[in-house]
């Protein structure tokens, strides 16, 4: 086998480890659009890692942040609703990326891969930022995961046993950021919220616990991008859309199939 | 010894767009104590409530809570989300070190035991009511805060709970801090009646029903058992 495919294998199964459990939160917590925010703000981050010199992943780490934090503090002052702040952000964001990639990229941006995947980019040390940011992503899933469960079951329960409700919020939305940070190689900027949102909504109709329905998306993640993977380099199309399609079956097959517990 | 405050409200005030929802209210909770907060609807029971647990804010005042206090809550209005899947007995488990008798046990005294393995999201509003004061009731409470906790409960309903309430107070000890919109009926354990329209209107201590006379019901006498006439002495007139 190709090196390429191998690497691409690699990122990718471990991409819809970490989207395939934190999107089980965004669909809980109804934080779709909050999602696709942050992704849209990723092609500011390529330019911001191209013109620092910081390279990729940091850039999109740096942007994704403060979209964050930023998101979250508008959100505290409540002057809008929350779509509308979200929309604001989302399309400024994508309209900010492209015109500066524009300016610091110059004519040889490969636009169509950033928006829509490509896994010939995907380099060994690609594969390492990968996986030290599922590491990361499970060690704050497995310490935090009850008390960001009962937060998102009932806000106020939480607040009232002695959560600080902002500080999760913050946590939730930067684990988000660093998954963006990760998948946007593999899948493209427009694509990465439905990693976050169809594997869960898929898993959602056979799991009778949050765990399950964590672990089901999971599964539901790696069997879509594998599906992808072959497709993409089988028909030689973007990677991207390859996977939301392969997505887009399971999630049909899972509304068809009679509704039956399968654990 | 007299005994320990466990939270007192110094003075709060909240405005909400530019009306006044809280006018200077203090009070205090002590241990072993059951406070009644009674008001009609909108008297700024259910905000007085959440300043006290730190969900809101107050404009100014102060909340002191002691130390070594653990809050039993029960909120008023109570959506658990609906996409997660979670059973009853997990949702009770969350976020909180419960071995598995006590969980039996806490289950058995709030009648829910046969609805541990249900889906959280199939109760009915009485068995949420129940679910809700078991997971109060796991956290070890020495305060336990009851948002309105009999609302949308038939009168059975209402007694059993609130014979279930008396019990927990005068067993496990617990200090009591009750909010109901029924302005003339609280339950006879209640030490202290504290009545709100944005301020403190009066406070004081129940008297117990007088048979038969003002509540001719078919509960009447078990009712009487568990619930007391409270005489509001207010000295000033509110443009209702």
């Amino acid at each position: 086998m190709e090196d390429f495919i191998i690497r691409a294998a690699l990122a990718a199964i471990g991409i819809s480890i970490i989207a395939g459990s934190l999107g089980c939160f965004v669909i809980w917590k109804r934080m779709s659009y909050f999602s696709e925010s942050i992704s849209h703000s990723a092609l500011l981050g390529v330019s911001l890692g191209l013109v620092s010199g910081l390279g990729l992943h940091f850039g999109l780490l740096i942007v994704g942040a403060i979209f964050s934090i930023l998101i979250v503090v508008l959100q505290q002052r409540q002057f809008l609703s929350n779509d509308a702040i979200l929309g604001i952000f989302s399309h400024i964001s994508l309209s900010l990326g492209i015109v500066l990639l524009a300016l610091v990229g110059g004519a040889n941006t490969d636009y169509f891969s950033l928006l829509f995947g490509d896994i010939l980019s995907i380099s060994n040390q690609d594969i390492i930022w990968i996986y030290a940011i599922l590491v990361l992503v499970s060690i704050l899933l497995s310490i935090f995961w009850q008390r960001l469960l009962l937060l998102t079951l009932n806000e106020e329960l939480g607040v009232a046993s002695g959560l600080n409700r902002l500080a999760y919020q913050l946590l939730f939305m930067l684990m988000i950021a660093l998954t963006v940070s990760v998948s946007v190689q593999i899948v493209g900027v427009l694509l990465i919220t439905s990693l976050l949102i169809i594997p869960p909504a898929t898993a959602r109709v056979f799991a009778r616990s949050p765990a399950q329905m964590v672990l089901l998306s999971i599964v539901v993640s790696m069997i879509a991008v594998v599906m992808g993977l072959s497709g993409s380099i089988y028909y030689d199309v973007a990677t991207g859309p390859a996977i939301v399609i392969a997505l887009g079956i399971l999630f049909l097959l899972s509304q068809i199939l009679p509704k039956r517990n399968i654990i | 010894m007299t005994p320990k405050t466990l939270i007192s409200a110094n003075h709060i005030n909240l405005s909400h767009h530019g009306k006044k929802v809280l006018d200077e209210v203090s009070f205090e909770l002590k241990a072993g104590e059951f406070i009644t907060l009674i008001g009609p609807n909108g008297a700024g029971k259910s905000s007085l409530i959440k300043i006290l647990l730190g969900l809101i804010a107050p404009d100014n005042g102060k909340i002191k809570k002691s130390k070594n206090i653990r809050l039993g809550y029960t909120p008023q209005k109570f959506i658990a989300n609906e996409f997660i899947p979670i059973s009853v007995a997990d949702f009770l488990k969350l976020n909180q070190k419960i071995d598995t008798q006590f969980l039996i046990d806490t289950a058995t005294l709030t009648g829910i035991e046969t609805r541990l393995h249900l889906p959280l999201n199939s109760l009915s509003g009485g068995e949420m009511q129940r679910v809700l004061l078991a997971r109060a009731l796991l956290a070890k409470p020495n305060v336990l805060i009851l948002d309105e906790p009999a609302q949308n409960l038939d009168v059975d309903g209402q007694m059993q709970l609130y014979q279930l309430i008396q019990d927990i107070h005068q067993q496990q000890g617990c200090a009591v801090l009750m909010v109901s919109h029924d302005l003339h009926r609280v339950m006879k354990e209640s030490t202290q009646v504290l009545c709100l329209y944005h301020h403190i209107c009066c406070m004081g201590q129940p008297e117990a029903i007088i048979k038969d006379s003002q509540f001719n019901h078919l509960f009447a006498n078990q009712m009487d058992e568990l619930m007391a006439t409270y005489e509001h002495h207010h000295n000033h007139k509110h443009k209702h």
